[in-house]
């Protein structure tokens, strides 16, 4: 589920942005790149809206920033690393280095299997530090494959 | 400005948070933060493995992806409330789960929803309330 969604243009080796709002700026303006993404403004409002309302971080350095909305044409998922660590307000304080970036229609079925998906691939240490340690997109998509299988 | 004080609600079932989503306009939420913990029981998930004649590891992997998937669901609904929430997912012994994580973070308060369930899963959650009632520090809210 996650490899199908996940293309080797869609991974950013490493983020730019040292801030929430300046990484969630540049997932946007990569996605609007890419063509997923057409109204930049009201997608990043909405987005940090949300996370206001109760972080995307989960434990142990990830973070999956999403936004479901009739505004997204269709679903898309991009990661983003960040070595050096953002932070997202984790629960554990921990700066999130493994950032997952999605958008989705509203009514969008496979939103929350995506979601879940890439949480309970993340909750396994092994994973996370090899994804760290990926030296290019490919390698990463090679490292979720083989973990899908 | 305050600090928002830290509301833990760990469940293992979803009714208990529907039943806790029912009473979140009679309560407080403006000055908390809410952590829905989602907790997986492995003498439970065992049993069930064993009756269901599926591998373990398997089923859990099953059991995750259906907690994660409820615990987002969730998450919308507390937030299109307006109520912030974070969630957490933890597997193994649900009582030793439950105080490992009170005593990594700073909870101020943990709030359960009443039980109603029979069998292994009424009882694994009467445990865990009657545990929290009488062993933990913290403020324990049933609703």
């Amino acid at each position: 589920m996650i490899k199908e969604l996940l293309k080797s243009d869609s991974i950013i080796m490493e983020l730019k942005g040292n801030s929430k709002e300046a990484v969630l700026r540049e997932f946007i303006e990569y996605g609007s790149g890419l063509g997923l993404i057409s109204n930049n403004d009201e997608f990043f409002n909405k987005i940090l809206e949300l996370e206001n309302l109760g972080s995307s971080a989960l434990e142990k350095g990830i973070a999956i920033p999403h936004l479901r909305d009739n505004f997204v044409s269709e679903m898309f998922l991009l990661l983003g690393i960040s070595h050096g660590g953002v932070d997202f307000d984790s629960i554990d304080s921990q700066p999130s280095k493994l950032i997952f970036f999605i958008g989705a229609k509203k009514n969008d079925k496979m939103y929350l299997p995506l979601l879940s998906r890439i949480s309970r691939m993340c909750s396994y240490g092994e994973i996370r530090d090899d994804l760290l340690s990926a030296d290019s997109p490919d390698d990463i998509l090679g490292i979720i494959s083989e973990w899908e299988v | 400005m305050a600090r928002k004080r830290n509301v833990l609600i760990p469940f293992i079932d979803s009714d208990d948070i529907n039943r806790i989503i029912d009473s979140l306009p009679g309560l407080r939420t403006e000055d908390k933060r809410y952590i829905l913990l989602r907790l997986l029981d492995h003498e439970q998930s065992r049993l069930l493995s064993k009756r269901m004649e599926k591998d373990f590891h398997l089923l859990m992997a099953e059991l995750e992806d259906d907690g994660w998937k409820s615990l987002y669901f969730f998450q919308e609904e507390f937030k299109s409330l307006g109520v912030n929430v974070r969630i957490v997912l933890r597997s193994g012994n649900i009582l030793k789960e439950i105080h490992g994580f009170l005593k990594e973070y700073n909870i101020d308060m943990v709030l359960f929803a009443r039980s109603y369930k029979t069998g292994l899963s009424g009882k694994i959650k009467s445990d865990m309330i009657n545990d929290m009632l009488l062993s933990s520090e913290k403020m324990v809210i049933i609703v």
